[in-house]
């Protein structure tokens, strides 16, 4: 623009940079270095990747603990993720019909995500699934025994997971404006050479919305891999560690422990994996993702 | 024609009845948990509707200190400990990001898509990896005096509201930038010809079109901010400075604590984040949508 001063707009940016350097930067540099350092006693000592070995190592304790952690999040979120997408769209395309009361539902469908994630709404989730809980009642009615959800690994997992697919309202939202912008004309076309509902949905929406798929699919995917609460709160990453999903594992070596190298180490892993998928996911994208321009 | 029009009103009730179904099982733990703070006893059944009705719960929850067998926790200290982070994170970071997303989306500089490429680098980086090294600078012996025990409002929460000083939420930024891109450049020109410098570009004449995303970032970071329980759980040490999610999951069921008054308590510290909520719903609920992917 005309007489605008070269230098404002480095100026503006000075605490944005400050942030990124000290806040991303900074740390992530620095616990890939933590990862190579042990403390022994009052000294920081090199070992370079021997920390990686440990963790790799299904004949040492913390390389079992690393190695189950593992196993349990990729089953959390290979279940979650999935599912959330499934639910959201199918919620979404319904409410993209023209519907009464469009404005009531989009707000019922966002309410568990506002609460969904508050702690205290968390841990009584814990009360929900117990033996005595909501649930089992429910299920009481139709003469069903009681199923100790939470002291079973799989009721356990199911629980937690289910806790995280309730929260689908924001990815509901998002799909649900992408089908709006989805051109009337392209349906009608379809319409006068037959296609039926399903295949208008399978040939034109499906194909037009898989930009925002991905965009869903990636957030979640970060996300879920970083899952905390829920196995913290509800289940504590039992019974024998069935949900102690990683970034359990991290904050207890860690933060409980004391163990800042050890957890940086899981930390670097965790961010490698997350990176393979997606990259993997943007990769694989050109053979299914529609651009329109 | 008769049973064209017999079609169409069954699928009607299929699609409101699905619809209907599944709102109903999503809010009906919440429903559930309402009645129950007014149950006496047990955890109640199946129903909404308590077996045996009290108030007991709900006048425990409303004495300060109302948390029965965890002594001396005030909810009201722990609601005013959980603004002490939630106030200064909203302020700050609704508007640092504010300015970064417009110099990135309206500037013309030298190294802008680099800071474009940064910010979504950073959007898609897990923040499980920076949380340790955060920790270690934050607890060092030069920093942490800073904050721990300190004795100043909103001092003892440094740690956990810092980075909105200085823009670090990527994603409050790309919903900025994805706003910005809707709105025609043709208005800062003119504004710009007719005199107005581009901070007064920014505040006079964009800031009434972007209402709702400000109110819609603000909001999200209220509610991300309200509910964050592994930051304090990192951070805070003292028992005095707890926020509310570090003193609910101390609430145990036990012969002091009925279920009904662990309920109630449950729902009281929600409140105000339901409050919030529906406040700002109208600007809210499609704009998280609108702006987070457009073009």
């Amino acid at each position: 623009m005309v007489g605008e001063k070269k230098w404002l707009p480095y100026v503006l940016l000075i605490p944005w940079l400050i942030g990124f350097l000290l806040f991303k930067l900074y740390p992530f540099i620095n616990s890939f270095i933590m990862s190579l350092f042990e403390e022994k006693g009052r000294n920081v000592v090199f070992v370079g990747l021997e920390h990686y070995k440990t963790l790799f190592n299904p004949n040492l304790w913390e390389g079992q603990q690393f190695l189950n952690s593992l196993k349990v999040t990729f089953i959390y979120v290979f279940i979650t993720v999935p599912l959330i997408l499934v639910v959201s769209l199918l919620v979404a395309q319904i409410l993209a019909q023209k519907i009464k009361g469009v404005g009531f539902f989009r707000t019922a469908f966002y309410i568990p995500t506002l609460l969904g994630a508050n702690v205290g709404i968390v841990f009584l989730w814990r009360y929900i699934f117990e033996t005595d809980g909501l649930i089992n009642h429910f299920l009481a009615l139709f003469g069903v025994e009681r199923v100790p959800f939470l002291g079973r690994p799989a009721g356990a997992m199911a629980s937690i997971i289910l806790l995280r697919v309730w929260q689908f309202g924001s990815t509901m939202l998002i799909f649900l404006n992408a089908l709006k912008n989805v051109p009337e004309t392209l349906y009608e076309a379809a319409m006068i050479d037959g296609a039926n509902k399903f295949q208008r949905f399978r040939h034109i929406t499906l194909p037009m919305i898989t930009p925002i798929i991905l965009f869903n699919g990636v957030m979640r995917l970060i996300e879920c891999f970083q899952a905390f609460n829920g196995p913290n709160l509800i289940t504590q990453g039992g019974p024998e560690n069935s949900t102690r999903v990683i970034n359990l594992l991290i904050y207890e070596t860690a933060f409980k422990s004391g163990n800042l190298n050890l957890g940086s180490a899981m930390s670097w892993i965790l961010f490698i994996i997350i990176m393979l998928f997606t990259i993997l996911i943007f990769r694989s994208s050109r053979y299914w993702v529609y651009y329109q321009d | 024609m008769k049973k064209r029009k017999v079609r169409y009103a069954l699928k009607e009730t299929l699609k409101y009845g699905i619809i209907i179904l599944v709102a109903f099982f999503m809010l009906y733990p919440l429903i559930w948990i309402v009645g129950a703070s007014f149950n006496e006893g047990a955890k109640g059944s199946v129903l909404f509707w308590p077996e045996k009705f009290t108030l007991e719960g709900w006048s425990k929850a409303f004495k300060a200190p109302g948390w029965g067998s965890v002594e001396g926790y005030s909810l009201f200290r722990a609601l005013w400990n959980t603004l002490q982070i939630v106030i200064p994170q909203v302020l700050f970071m609704t508007f640092t990001t504010l300015i970064t997303a417009y110099v990135v989306s309206r500037f013309r500089f030298k190294g802008r898509k680099i800071v474009f490429a940064l910010i979504i680098g950073t959007l898609l980086m897990p923040n499980t990896i920076f949380r340790i090294p955060m920790y270690a600078f934050w607890k060092s012996a030069l920093i942490a005096p800073l904050w721990e025990n300190s004795t100043l409002p909103f001092m003892p929460y440094l740690p956990l509201w810092a980075g909105s000083l200085f823009a670090v939420n990527s994603f409050s930024v790309f919903m900025y930038i994805q706003f910005f891109r809707s709105i025609p450049r043709d208005l800062d020109e003119a504004a710009v010809l007719d005199g107005a410098n581009r901070m007064q570009v920014l505040f006079h004449v964009l800031m009434p079109i972007l209402k709702p995303v400000v109110i819609t970032v603000a909001l999200l970071l209220f509610i991300s901010a309200y509910n964050d329980y592994q930051g304090p759980l990192i951070y805070l040490g003292s028992a005095e400075t707890y926020p509310l999610s570090l003193v609910l999951p101390m609430l145990k069921v036990d012969s002091t604590n009925s279920y009904a008054s662990v309920y109630a308590r449950s729902i009281l510290s929600v409140l105000i984040l339901i409050i919030v909520f529906f406040s700002a719903q109208k600007y809210f609920v499609g704009n998280e949508a609108d702006t987070a992917i457009k073009g």
